[in-house]
């Protein structure tokens, strides 16, 4: 097949028509290839300075992961759903398996239930500093994207010692974890979080008192309760607008009913409270993470549903090294035909699964929305009426990841 | 129960299955689609969460996702609006004339929840659904190599051997 | 001997001057010379193309830092001179990705980052992804998914190693070629 190369450009008897209609209107294509603009084109449509119009044009990174994932086995659809969601990467598996859990009738035992929020929470920290990071390019400040990405590497480096993979952890499987936690974990986890919590009084002085970002991120890109409500906006955007929801009180799941942490919340629901309440939850994460490390409670990591499915040589690897392989259930699996539904709040907002079955080896329909998806209201009906120099900071607030909306 | 209001069962048939997160409401007959969903505005249920649409052989179901932000006993429930749709009427749309039908129609629910916009967008370049009554019905993912030939039904084939750019 | 054309402290210049040019030819210190200038100074297009532009991202960070071998990613095609696909293309992408690259100015070079710029990845059999030797030509190729920062610093380091290669020969031709016209 050939692809043709002139296509989507726009049409060069349309601009000479609106020359002649006397509409001062333009049309600017703020395209792929642009430091401000990501994985995604935003066609803008100006009268002057202000704008009047913005219409996202996404999908060009759209890897069809429903499509594949409903013709392949229920374990092979663990990597894919990661690397649609780069920086979210426990939160994605996680909510996979809750929904795949709910179908087979498996409940992971105590300790594996903690070891995956903890897992949750390391992942929240670093996608929130990678949120920081971006905000500040699109901002023009490279020193907070620098501090930003090289902050987010000790943490990184926890996972890398928990999973043995640096981003791309494929961690939770049916009935548990895969690894245990390691000899000196708790130290290296401690001494991290003392580093974070000196590097967040730096960010303070230097990004969130700073008076060249507020007067560009106070009142600008605000909405209101109501209107978030409406739109379906969702995640930290929604907290700071003052609408009380987290998915880990309302509906939860792993250890979160167990662990005693707080929501933040902010009301004005314009940049600047979206820019704090980030700095808010790294905050609370890293109090989740010192309760868990504390009272974390013993036992295996696996249930006993999947374990006593082990054969000799891998029931052996797991007393000596503490590390649970996969049975061969997994890959011939068929679950009961039925139908789930999971949600997990992730860095960037909830992720939503719908899994329905039919008996087979592969899925009848593997249906899931992510966070950035639900949050594009905010290009159509946040940014008109701003002046073009405020959509960065629209669009670096509310932390879009293009290529997780594409799915 | 959950869904108790009368006007709700009197058009649909609700079943529960509370362990595994699934309220689902499916109504018999697609006149009475709008006067459900907006029963459930009033329930509480405020914003829609997913549209999406499962292949099944001849038919099509159409699924609305729906969940609450401001009522506390609904916060943590999501429910599912699902009507099934046969396969084998012909529409007569104003799509243009190279698409594949048939289509099956539905009333969009934009008016009844905005966040709806872009999840319909997504189910009817994916599956071939009309929305009838959306603002703005025009493909968001695909570009058009694959417009219109409904990715996600389960007769869908494409050749992809001998593929240049030009 | 002509004392009177050309007298240097260091002898006769006319002399010097061949000496000077046997030990270029020799030592082909031009081409060294031009190919260590684009060596230190590959500045790759701001063009993500995919879920590997967040190790992309994380190797121009301080830890890693690819800017000390002159990796500094530029904004518009027309002053840079890499390419770096990062991860899947899908149709949509790859024409946007074949039009920047005939924008760039030669010489110009194209990393292929992960595995599914190189075969496909995970996503080989999808309808809308096209792998990136099929419309652009790679020279390096980084195995991975997502390959570690250090890869792709390793991988810098190849295409430098390449560039010295390719233009090793460059010169040495043309005077070859203006010696046998004497």
């Amino acid at each position: 097949m050939i692809l043709k190369l002139n296509e989507g450009v726009f049409n060069i008897e349309d601009v000479a028509n609106l020359e002649l209609s006397g509409d001062r209107q333009i049309e600017l294509q703020i395209g792929p290839s642009h430091p401000g603009s990501g994985h995604m084109r935003i066609k803008v449509t100006l009268d002057g300075d202000i704008i009047t119009r913005v219409d996202p044009d996404i999908g060009f990174v759209h890897r069809t992961s429903e499509w594949l994932s409903e013709r392949r086995e229920f374990i092979k659809a663990i990597p894919i759903v990661e690397r649609i969601m780069l920086p979210d990467t426990v939160h994605a598996n996680l909510s996979y398996i809750l929904a795949l859990e709910k179908i087979l009738d498996i409940e992971p035992p105590p300790r594996a239930q903690y070891l995956r929020s903890l897992a949750a929470e390391i992942n929240r920290i670093t996608s929130h500093l990678y949120g920081i990071g971006i905000f500040g390019i699109f901002l023009g400040s490279s020193t907070v994207y620098m501090w930003a990405f090289g902050d987010r590497e000790p943490f990184i480096d926890l996972m890398e010692a928990l999973t043995g993979a640096r981003i791309t952890n494929s961690y939770i499987v049916p009935g548990g974890v895969r690894w245990e936690m390691p000899k000196g974990f708790k130290e290296k986890a401690e001494s991290t979080l003392q580093y974070m919590e000196k590097r967040l009084n730096d960010y303070n002085d230097i990004w969130a008192k700073n008076p060249v970002v507020e007067a560009r991120t106070i009142n600008v890109g605000v909405i209101s309760s109501l209107d978030a409500i409406k739109l379906g906006i969702v995640g930290p955007n929604l907290r700071a607008s003052g609408v009380d929801f987290d998915t880990r009180k309302d509906s939860p799941y792993a250890a979160y009913s167990q662990l005693d942490f707080e929501i933040p919340k902010m009301e004005n629901g314009d940049s600047y409270d979206r820019l704090l309440i980030r700095i808010e939850e790294i905050k609370q994460s890293m109090r989740i993470i010192r309760q868990i490390l504390k009272d974390i409670p013993d036992g295996k990591i696996i249930a006993d549903g999947i374990y006593s499915q082990l054969n000799p040589v891998m029931k052996k690897v797991y007393e000596q090294n503490q590390r649970a392989m996969f049975p061969a259930f997994f890959l011939n699996m068929r679950p009961p035909s039925g139908e789930s539904t999971a949600r997990v709040e992730a860095g960037r907002g909830e992720i939503f699964f719908y899994l329905n079955t039919d008996g087979n080896k592969y899925p009848n329909r593997f249906r899931w929305v992510t966070p950035s998806f639900r949050n594009l209201p905010f290009f159509t009906k946040v940014a008109v009426g701003h002046r073009l120099a405020d959509l960065p900071t629209i669009y670096g607030s509310i932390d879009y990841f293009p290529p997780e909306a594409d799915r | 129960m959950l869904i108790n209001d009368p006007d709700i069962i009197k058009e649909s048939q609700v079943k529960e299955d509370e362990k595994r997160g699934i309220v689902e409401i499916l109504v018999h007959d697609v006149q009475s689609l709008k006067t459900v969903a907006q029963r459930l505005n009033a329930i509480g249920f405020d914003h829609c969460v997913s549209v999406t649409g499962i292949d099944l052989k001849g038919k099509i179901a159409v699924i609305w996702h729906l969940s609450s932000y401001s009522k506390n006993e609904l916060k943590g429930k999501v429910i599912q609006l699902r009507i099934d749709m046969e396969l084998n009427v012909q529409i007569d749309t104003a799509m243009p004339k190279n698409f594949r039908a048939p289509m099956v129609s539905v009333p969009s629910l934009v008016n009844i929840w905005e966040s709806a916009l872009f999840h319909e967008r997504e189910a009817h370049e994916m599956f071939g659904i009309d929305f009838q009554g959306h603002p703005d019905l025009r493909p968001i993912l695909l570009s058009d190599d694959f417009y219109g030939k409904w990715p996600m039904r389960k007769d869908f084939t494409f050749d992809k051997s001998d593929i240049k750019i030009e | 001997m002509d004392d009177a054309q050309g007298l240097a402290l260091f002898g006769n210049l006319e002399d010097v001057a061949k000496k000077a040019l046997q030990y270029l030819k020799k030592n082909d210190m031009m081409n060294k010379t031009l190919s260590w200038g684009i060596d230190y100074s590959l500045w790759p297009v701001h063009l993500m193309t995919s879920c590997c532009g967040a190790e992309f991202a994380a190797a121009a960070s301080p830890r890693f830092d690819l800017e000390r071998l002159g990796f500094l990613p530029f904004g518009g095609p027309r002053q840079t001179n890499l390419i770096v696909v990062e991860g899947t293309t899908t149709f949509k992408m790859a024409r946007i990705v074949k039009r920047v690259w005939e924008q760039m100015p030669a010489p110009k070079w194209v990393i292929a980052m992960g595995a599914c710029a190189m075969d496909g990845g995970i996503f080989f059999n999808s309808y809308n992804t096209i792998v990136a030797r099929d419309y652009l030509p790679v020279d390096v190729y980084v195995p991975g998914c997502p390959p570690r920062p250090e890869a792709l610093a390793r991988a810098v380091l190849m295409l430098q190693e390449k560039i010295r290669k390719e233009r090793a020969d460059l010169i040495q031709t043309e005077v070859k070629s203006s010696d046998a016209d004497k």
